[in-house]
């Protein structure tokens, strides 16, 4: 398509030129609103500890407290907190991997009896949600002996994203050419085989898009973790944030330091994959 | 969702046939499907084994408690039928849960899909900066719900709150107004916390569905003279229709089951008047430990959601393919 054709084609989309000044002001307010928050998050993060308790309150802090950013460190235990999100988080990842891989590729590409049972199962579990389930969970907790381990933090988060990642999984390995099945099987290679040397490297973008839902759903994961750990040394960001609230005074300057803090990893991984994102819900979601 | 599940089993059956030549040859071929099937089987294993312990017990053993009298440790006690419903249904907290769950849900999925929708159509425009807004737009995904709803509380702190200091700013009051002390203002509050992590998901999936259609459609369109406003209505929104059924059906899920948000700023108080159904089952199950009571909430929850998707969809689909 030319470059004129282009343009021409953008402005028929959009339509009048008053309209459209009316929708991007519409569209910058909402983007405002939509990230001014955040502002907010960032100035108060560095305000210092008087200048945060004094009326009226000032939009910008006089002077930059960057000390923040450590004092919250020994304010609360963060980096026990990072440390224990990192294990929660990281575990029911690598334990939704070697449960989703193979999953949607038997799922993808091979025929068995039961497979439809299969599929209509994980559609099912898809619809139950962690609210529902947790009284029964938290029995089952207690008969596991897992109450106030990383155990029972690591196989729930691990096992409620399981739909969602075989189902990503799935539409990503059903994208692979037939071919390369037919080719090995033809040479007697076993289905195991097939699935670590040929269908795990092609399938490694669909792979790494699904993981970091599972990863993120687990560093995000309030309720369990606010139910199965009241130990302090095991619990996550989320409910170790939370219990900051908890505490007599709360320190807004360094809730919101933590706050940041613990952002920041889980952004750097979207931003990695960004692209993929979406896309890989949508496939997962209408495909 | 329901559309991919006709297309992926589409080729289940087939593939076993060709009658046996010899008695022999018949075990040996037996004996192979029954490896193959096993080899099959050990895919899913692991899966199966963790959605059946982790997900399906736990729903199963709902069930099971809330027929039954249980005690403060969750143990079953003896048959009680419906006692558990029927107490629940008599707790006037429960129908002003119910409501507030209603309400909650309808208006949070209404406005977060408008303004999703309102957002994406603009981030598919080319126009310089998208990129950053784009990946801008990942923050309040990215944060945990604990995050920004801690956030908002800060900035809703009648004191030092952003939202007070820009209302007094722009002279919409003066003085002090205290959003989750009061009753009118808490649940809007909380709504709007709601949409404002919403909007950013949804929006960046409803991007992902309009980068999906085919330019080619609109040049024909353009061609017929169909123009802006129309183009969206007749072009866009039908073409876009998969992508939308599924987000609203996902966001209802979320919003209904949203529990974070209400918990960690009111606890579903001041007595009980923000209650929706996520704060008050787990209020009856681990403040007062009413573990049957708070089962059977559950399970009423679970069939509201399980009825909606069933109609949802069916309505959704209805002239689809």
């Amino acid at each position: 398509m030319s470059r004129a054709a282009e343009v021409s084609l953008d402005h028929v989309v959009r339509g009048s030129k008053p309209g459209r000044v009316v929708t991007r002001l519409a569209f910058g307010w909402v983007v405002v609103i939509l990230l001014a928050p955040f502002v907010v998050m960032a100035l108060t993060a560095v305000t210092g500890n008087r200048a945060i308790a004094v009326l009226p309150a000032r939009w910008i802090p006089k002077q930059v407290a960057w000390s923040n950013f450590t004092s919250a460190f020994t304010a609360v235990p963060l980096a026990r907190y990072f440390l224990n999100s990192t294990i929660i988080a990281g575990g029911s990842t690598v334990l939704n991997a070697f449960a989703a891989v193979p999953a949607a590729f038997a799922l993808a590409r091979l025929r068995f009896r039961g497979r439809r049972a299969f599929l209509l199962f994980i559609i099912a579990t898809q619809m139950i949600s962690p609210i529902v389930l947790l009284i029964a969970a938290f029995k089952l907790m207690v008969v596991l002996h897992m109450i106030n381990t990383y155990w029972a933090l690591i196989f729930m988060d691990g096992s409620v994203s399981l739909p969602i990642t075989i189902w990503i999984m799935t539409a990503y390995f059903s994208g692979i050419p037939q071919e390369i099945q037919d080719a090995a099987t033809l040479d007697g290679i076993g289905n195991w085989r097939i699935l670590v040397d040929h269908f795990i490297p092609l399938g490694i973008p669909g792979i790494v898009t699904a993981l970091v839902f599972s990863f993120v759903i687990a560093w995000n994961e309030f309720l369990f973790a606010l139910t199965f750990v009241t130990n302090p040394t095991i619990r996550p960001l989320t409910t170790g944030i939370y219990a900051f609230v908890g505490e007599a005074e709360i320190q807004w300057n360094y809730l919101m330091a933590a706050s940041l803090l613990s952002i920041v990893p889980v952004l750097l991984i979207f931003l990695g994959i960004q692209k993929r994102l979406a896309a890989g819900l949508v496939a997962g979601a209408v495909k | 969702m329901m559309a991919s599940t006709a297309a992926v089993t589409g080729g289940a059956a087939g593939e076993l046939g060709a009658p046996a030549a010899s008695p022999a040859a018949h075990q040996r071929r037996v004996g192979a499907r029954i490896r193959a099937g096993l080899n099959h089987i050990s895919f899913i294993t692991l899966a199966a084994i963790l959605c059946a312990v982790f997900l399906c017990y736990p729903v199963l053993d709902t069930f099971w408690l809330s027929v039954h009298n249980v005690n403060e440790f969750g143990q079953a006690q003896g048959f009680s039928g419906f006692g558990n419903f029927s107490t629940v249904l008599h707790d006037p907290a429960f129908t002003g849960a119910v409501l507030r769950s209603g309400i909650w849900t309808v208006v949070v999925v209404g406005v977060t899909t408008a303004l999703g929708l309102f957002v994406a159509v603009l981030l598919n425009q080319p126009w310089r900066g998208r990129a950053l807004v784009r990946s801008l737009l990942l923050l309040p995904w990215v944060s945990s719900l604990v995050v920004t709803t801690l956030l908002w509380q800060w900035m809703s702190d009648p004191d030092f709150g952003a939202l007070d200091h820009l209302l007094r700013d722009v002279q919409i009051i003066h003085g002090n107004l205290s959003w989750l002390g009061s009753a009118g203002y808490a649940l809007p509050l909380m709504m709007w916390i709601a949409i404002w992590v919403s909007v950013p998901p949804t929006a960046l999936i409803m991007l992902a569905g309009l980068q999906g259609i085919d330019r080619d459609v609109y040049e024909a369109a353009a061609m017929d003279g169909t123009r802006g406003y129309r183009l969206f209505v007749d072009m866009t929104l039908p073409l876009l229709r998969p992508v939308l059924t599924v987000t609203v059906l996902l966001n209802v899920i979320f919003v209904f089951n949203s529990f974070p948000i209400i918990w960690i700023l009111t606890e579903g108080g001041p007595l009980g008047s923000t209650n929706t159904l996520p704060t008050y089952m787990y209020n009856l199950a681990f403040e007062l430990n009413e573990m049957g009571a708070a089962a059977a909430v559950a399970v009423f929850m679970f069939f509201l959601l399980l009825i909606f998707s069933l109609i949802y969809t069916r309505l959704a689909w209805r002239n689809v393919r």
